[in-house]
C-alpha cells in the first residue's frame, strides 16, 4: 500500500492525472471521515476534502515521505477542517432551518430515511470529543485498525482504543435514549 | 471494552455512488490545471535531458580542441642566444679586451700592459 502510494505520488508529481485520481480514490474516504469528525456536516466535509487534495497536489514536493502520503494528507485535511470550523462560527449562529434548509426538501422515501439516520448520528456525535469522533469514524466507518488510528491521532494504541470505547458507549446511550423517547 | 462496531453506514459517503463519483470528478477536474502545469514543466526537463548527452559530448570535443589550440598559441618561441660579438666591435675594442670579455674574466697585469702598450715588438 505504502510503496504503491509512493509510486503514485511520484507520478502525480510529474503531472500524471491518472495517478492523482488513484490517490484520490484511495484516500478520499479516510479524508472524508477526518473532515466529518471535525465539522459534523457532510457537505462541508466534502468541500474540505476537495480543498485538501488540491493543497496536497500543490505542495506535493513537501511530502518528504511519499510512502506515508495518507498520514500527510490527513494532517492537511484536519487543518483545513479546523480552519473552516473557525470561519463558520458566524454561520452557526444562524437559525438551523436557514443552514440546513433546502437540501432536505428534495429527499424522498429511502433517501429521506437515510438522511434522517445520518442527521441523528451526526447529532449524537456532537457529544463526543474530536479524537473520539475521529477514532469512531476511522475505525467503524473506514475499517482502520487500532494501530492505524493511534498513529493518525499521535497517541498510544491503548488511548485510541479508549477513545473508541467511550465514543461507542456515548453514542449508543444517546441514540438509545432517543429511541426510547420515540417508543 | 465495547468491541461491537456501530453501524455508521448512513454516514458512508460512497453509499450514494453518483454523489461520490461527482466528488471524485470535482476534485480531479479542479486539479487539472496544476497537473497540466506539472506535466509541462516535466516535459521541459525531459527535453533538456534528451539533448543533454549530445550537448555534453559536443562540449567536451570543443573544450579539447580549444585547449589544444590554446596550448599551440601559448608555446614559447625558441630562445636564441644573443651573440656577444658585436659589443666589442661597436666599442671598437682591440683584441686583448675582446678576449677578456669573451672569456668573462678579469684582465691580468700582462693583459693590461698588452692593451696599453700594444703588442710587443
Amino acid at each position: 500500500m505504502r510503496d504503491a502510494d509512493a509510486r503514485l505520488v511520484e507520478r502525480a508529481r510529474a503531472g500524471e492525472a491518472s495517478a492523482f485520481e488513484e490517490l484520490v480514490r484511495r484516500h478520499l474516504r479516510a479524508a472524508y471521515a477526518v473532515a466529518l469528525a471535525v465539522l459534523r456536516e457532510p457537505a462541508d466535509a466534502e468541500d474540505v476534502c476537495q480543498d485538501a487534495f488540491l493543497t496536497a497536489l500543490e505542495r506535493l514536493e513537501e511530502c518528504r515521505r511519499p510512502d506515508r502520503f495518507a498520514a500527510w494528507l490527513l494532517q492537511i485535511v484536519r487543518n483545513r477542517a479546523l480552519n473552516l470550523r473557525r470561519a463558520q462560527t458566524v454561520r452557526w449562529a444562524l437559525p438551523l432551518e436557514d443552514v440546513v434548509g433546502v437540501a432536505g426538501r428534495h429527499d424522498t422515501g429511502h433517501q429521506a430515511e437515510r438522511s434522517e439516520l445520518r442527521a441523528r448520528l451526526l447529532a449524537a456525535m456532537e457529544d463526543l470529543s474530536e479524537p473520539q469522533r475521529e477514532a469512531l469514524l476511522l475505525h467503524d466507518l473506514e475499517g482502520w485498525r487500532h494501530r492505524e488510528v493511534a498513529a493518525h491521532l499521535g497517541v498510544p494504541e491503548s488511548t485510541a482504543r479508549a477513545y473508541l470505547f467511550q465514543a461507542r458507549r456515548r453514542l449508543r446511550a444517546r441514540l438509545g435514549a432517543e429511541l426510547m423517547e420515540e417508543g | 471494552m465495547d468491541e461491537h462496531p456501530i453501524d455508521l453506514s448512513p454516514l458512508d459517503p460512497a453509499a450514494d455512488p453518483d454523489r461520490w463519483e461527482r466528488l471524485v470528478e470535482a476534485i480531479t477536474k479542479a486539479a487539472a490545471p496544476e497537473l497540466a502545469r506539472r506535466a509541462a514543466s516535466r516535459s521541459v526537463i525531459a527535453v533538456i535531458g534528451h539533448w543533454l548527452r549530445p550537448a555534453l559530448a559536443a562540449g567536451i570535443v570543443l573544450a579539447v580542441a580549444a585547449g589544444a589550440a590554446l596550448s599551440l598559441v601559448q608555446q614559447k618561441p625558441e630562445v636564441r642566444p644573443v651573440p656577444m660579438a658585436g659589443l666589442e666591435e661597436a666599442l671598437e675594442l682591440g683584441e686583448p679586451v675582446s678576449l677578456w670579455l669573451s672569456e668573462n674574466r678579469a684582465p691580468t697585469k700582462s693583459d693590461l700592459l698588452l692593451a696599453l702598450e700594444g703588442e710587443a715588438p
